[in-house]
This record gives structure tokens, C-alpha cells and sequence, in this order.
């Protein structure tokens, strides 16, 4: 009374898992990036002298500059040239509550006063005005703020570039 | 009968299932990707210190000489739509520099004056080191931050190494304002 059992071996193909997981692991790595706050959506000139940015581990707001000229922090609009006009006063605030409160301070040997050593950083539309760019340095300098290290967001050179210009004129 | 049986194996056999799965899978990861890839563009940075002595400084600074670049804008140029979200490109978009004194008019004419500029070595005060002079960029009423980058990396690529801005002139007077 032998039975024939029959064994069948099974095999799980894990070819669909571990693509499930890629997905997801993708997913969520541009997800956490895309979620940052601090980037708004505009297009930053291109620049053959740039340095790759990459933050530093102090502390480095960063600050849009729309091309209607609203300078925006973390999606809040600190500035907005149609409604504020020439009063920065918001804007100023701002940066006083980062230079004082948030900022690493350093004793500069020159000057003998406390400085802020944590740089800013400006992302500004290629085509913004210079002239709302320049507002923001001049806050910047106030003499309650004094944030010297400024930073400028630039994107990656494309044909064309000035580098590529002066090349040619040689 | 046997040869009946043998039939069926060998149809049973050939039929081949194509398993969708993985390709479906790797489709998705490259739509991902692909959508994905324009919001993550790399960004560089330019350094543009400002001077640390504004407002603090009690002794007189000493002067050092620079070398004004006026940036004038010719044509504001058209503002065409651009594919996503409410930004504009500009088109025909013409800015003139002057360098000093002197009007310059194309970039080859711009490089040419700044090659001979960056060879007057001047004395830097802190550290006693001939040096070229720093630059100072003016920009007028229309001036784009790309107009501005373009000039720093022209300047660069020469070899001017400090650069900073003067005083503006405000923002361009719109057409359709009120």
C-alpha cells in the first residue's frame, strides 16, 4: 500500500519583492527631498566658476528671490516688492532673529566685535532683478543683522557659457 | 493510446509563460526617475562676502583701488511663458557693460579690456600682496542676476579673484504699471 506522493519543489520568485523594494526605496529617498521646504521652483543661472554646494553642518538659511522680486523663506513671503514696497522691516527682523539667536558668533580679530559665521544663502530666478538681490545684502549689512557670509545659488554651465565666450574671443 | 499521451506532454510543455512582472516593475522605477530627475537639479554656489566693517568699523578703512563694472540694461528683451509653473524666460534680452570709463559693446570687447585690467597689479593693504584689483559690479535699472553671474564668470575665468557690488538703480519701470 506504497502512496505516490509527489514532491513538488517550490520555488518563490523574488525577482517582483525586490523590485517592490527599490521602488520604494526610491520613492521615499525623492519624497524626503522633494518635501524640502527651503527650494522654491525657479531656475537658477548657470555658472562655470561654482563650487558644488553642499551645506554646512552649521546653521544656513536659504532665501528665494522670486522673479517678481517676493523673497520667500520656508514658503512664507517675507517680502513682496507690490505690497511692502521699499520697507524691508519683516525681512530685516528675520535675519536679525537669525544672525543673534541662530547663527554660530565669532569675535572678529580686525574689528574686535562679534560677528555671525554662518553664511546665507540667496537662490534668485535667472532672470530676477538684480536690484531685489542687491535689497537683501543691504539688509544684510544693517547694523543689527551684519551677516557678511553671503552665498549665491548658481546651476551647472551649459554650452554657450561664459567661460566657452571668453574662450572663443581669445 | 501512448502516442496520444506523448502528444499532450509535448504541448503542455511548449507553452511558455512570459512572467510581466519584473519588466512592469523596472517600466515603473524609469517613469519614477524620469519625473523625478528635473525637479533635482544640482546647484553650485558662488561666494559673494560682503564687507564684515559696515556699521561696526570705528577706525577709517584704507582705500584700495577698484575697478567699477557698470552693467546697463539696452533691452529688457520679451518675456515669453515659460512651460511650468507662472515664469517667464526673457528673449532678446541685451545688456552693455562699462568698464571704468570706457563703453563696451560685445563680450569679446569686454575681455579684451579685462585682460589688460587684471595685469595691473595693485597692493592689497591687510597683507602687503600685489594682487588684481577687486572688482566692483553696478548694475542699472533692468540688470538680471543671470547678466551679473555671466560677468563673475568672465571675470574669473581672466583672473579676477575678489568681486563686489556697488549700489543699484532700483528695478525697471514696467510698461503695463500703474
Amino acid at each position: 500500500m506504497a502512496t505516490n506522493v509527489e514532491q513538488e519543489e517550490v520555488k518563490m520568485d523574488m525577482t517582483p519583492m525586490i523590485d517592490c523594494i527599490f521602488q520604494l526605496i526610491i520613492f521615499f529617498f525623492l519624497i524626503i527631498d522633494l518635501q524640502n521646504q527651503d527650494l522654491e521652483a525657479l531656475v537658477l543661472p548657470k555658472s562655470d566658476f561654482q563650487t558644488p554646494d553642499e551645506p554646512p553642518p552649521g546653521f544656513r538659511p536659504i532665501l528665494n528671490i522670486l522673479q517678481d522680486g517676493r523673497i520667500i523663506y520656508k514658503q512664507v513671503t517675507y517680502h513682496d516688492p507690490a505690497v511692502h514696497k521699499d520697507n524691508y522691516t519683516k525681512l530685516r527682523e528675520l535675519l536679525k532673529t537669525w544672525a543673534h539667536n541662530f547663527m554660530k558668533r565669532k569675535m572678529d580679530p580686525d574689528l574686535h566685535v562679534e560677528l555671525p559665521d554662518d553664511p546665507l544663502l540667496i537662490r534668485a530666478d535667472e532672470w530676477t532683478e538684480m536690484h531685489h538681490i542687491a535689497k537683501v545684502m543691504e539688509v544684510c549689512g544693517h547694523k543689527d543683522v551684519q551677516i557678511w557670509r553671503v552665498q549665491l545659488a548658481v546651476g551647472e554651465p551649459k554650452r554657450g557659457s561664459a567661460a566657452e565666450a571668453a574662450e572663443m574671443a581669445k | 493510446m501512448a502516442s496520444q499521451k506523448k502528444k499532450k506532454k509535448k504541448r503542455e510543455v511548449a507553452e511558455a509563460e512570459l512572467d510581466m512582472t519584473p519588466m512592469i516593475d523596472v517600466t515603473f522605477l524609469l517613469i519614477i526617475f524620469f519625473l523625478c530627475l528635473e525637479f533635482k537639479t544640482l546647484e553650485g554656489r558662488l561666494s559673494a562676502n560682503l564687507p564684515k566693517d559696515v556699521g561696526v568699523n570705528k577706525s577709517p578703512a584704507e582705500p584700495m583701488e577698484k575697478l567699477d563694472i557698470r552693467i546697463t540694461n539696452v533691452s529688457w528683451g520679451t518675456e515669453v511663458p515659460a512651460e511650468h509653473g507662472s515664469r517667464f524666460n526673457l528673449k532678446n534680452h541685451v545688456c552693455r557693460w562699462k568698464v571704468g570709463p570706457t563703453p563696451v559693446r560685445s563680450v569679446q570687447e569686454l575681455q579684451r579690456l579685462l585682460e589688460k585690467e587684471v595685469k595691473r597689479l595693485v597692493v592689497d593693504p591687510k597683507d602687503g600682496k600685489k594682487k588684481p584689483k577687486p572688482i566692483t559690479i553696478k548694475t542699472g535699472q533692468g540688470v538680471t542676476y543671470s547678466d551679473v553671474t555671466y560677468l563673475i564668470d568672465v571675470a574669473r575665468h581672466i583672473g579676477f579673484e575678489e568681486v563686489t557690488f556697488g549700489g543699484g538703480e532700483g528695478t525697471r519701470k514696467r510698461p503695463n504699471a500703474k
